[in-house]
């Protein structure tokens, strides 16, 4: 693709040579190990610590693609939830599972993940030709990515969805707060 | 860098997070699973906004990526009512959310 005049190509690069390539690899291994290390742990405790890892290392591949607000959102958002999740299992729970796999309903199970997996094998199929579009091919202006740009998409090209999920986020406070609450029966009112 | 590679490495991790959906009975996992799903989703979208240079797809993400929290929040909401249930967030005795 012929770079756009004015712009600059090489904002955030993007790994294009082969020590790159390797960085790539990398990064990509510890997020997917760490996120398979989190699924399979036993305790809550170190599922969230492997949870935030691979999050960790997802923030990189976020900032690989241009996306540096998006990273950081991430993983302040993750952490955020991380924690919440480390309390509860922690505080409340921390004990391993004696039984951690569901038992119940293979057959429905199995039929879920193979349906998913023929999904997801039709999607990569469906991939674009690498000559076609590569990730540092395309130009890109020097505020791509950043707060202001991302708010721009947010607040303007993305402003129904802005508010919807606005409503979102007020209807799964309140349902929060009465799942959370504690329902006291008085004597004589039972 | 082909996006092909970023596509896979997005579809691996929601291919994760659906195994943790599917045979994880721990309802912590499970949610643990749908941040692992949200993050390969949100990976998609990012690197396809970089390919077609349209910031757009990474405000899908941030949306998809807030989306995630709040269900986070709620299900950590509601595992406390199960906490006081059963004492351990199986979601295979589950039977009501009522608070």
């Amino acid at each position: 693709m012929t770079p756009v005049t004015g712009v600059s190509t090489n904002v955030f690069p993007v790994p294009s040579n082969a020590l790159e390539l390797w960085v790539f690899v990398a990064v990509a291994l510890a997020t997917l190990a760490a996120a398979i290390v989190a699924i399979t742990r036993p305790t809550a405790l170190g599922a969230a610590v492997a949870m935030f890892v691979s999050a960790v290392s997802c923030a990189g591949l976020f900032v690989a693609v241009s996306a540096p607000f998006l990273a950081v959102a991430f993983v302040l958002l993750l952490g955020g939830g991380l924690l919440g999740f480390f309390v509860f299992g922690v505080i409340m729970l921390n004990r391993a599972d004696t039984e951690p796999v569901a038992l119940r309903s293979l057959v429905m199970r199995g039929l879920g993940l193979l349906t998913t997996s023929l999904t997801l094998l039709y999607i990569a199929r469906c991939l674009p030709e690498e000559e076609r579009l590569a990730v540092e091919t395309t130009a890109l202006s020097k505020s791509f990515g950043n707060t202001a740009s991302v708010g721009k998409a947010l607040f303007v090209d993305l402003g129904f969805a802005t508010q919807i999920l606005a409503v979102f986020l007020l209807v799964g406070l309140i349902s929060a707060l009465a799942l959370s609450r504690v329902i006291t029966v008085l004597p004589g009112k039972e | 860098m082909p996006l092909t590679y970023f596509v896979l490495v997005g579809l691996a991790l929601y291919g994760l997070g659906f195994v943790a959906l599917l045979l994880r009975r721990n309802a912590l996992f499970v949610v643990l699973g749908v941040f692992i799903q949200m993050a390969g989703s949100g990976l998609v979208f990012a690197s396809a906004s970089r390919a077609f240079a349209d910031i757009r797809g990474q405000g899908v993400a941030f949306i998809l990526i807030a989306v995630g929290m709040t269900h986070a929040v709620v299900a950590l909401a509601a595992f406390t009512g199960l906490h006081r249930q059963q004492r351990a967030p199986h979601l295979d005795a589950a039977r009501r959310l009522r608070g």
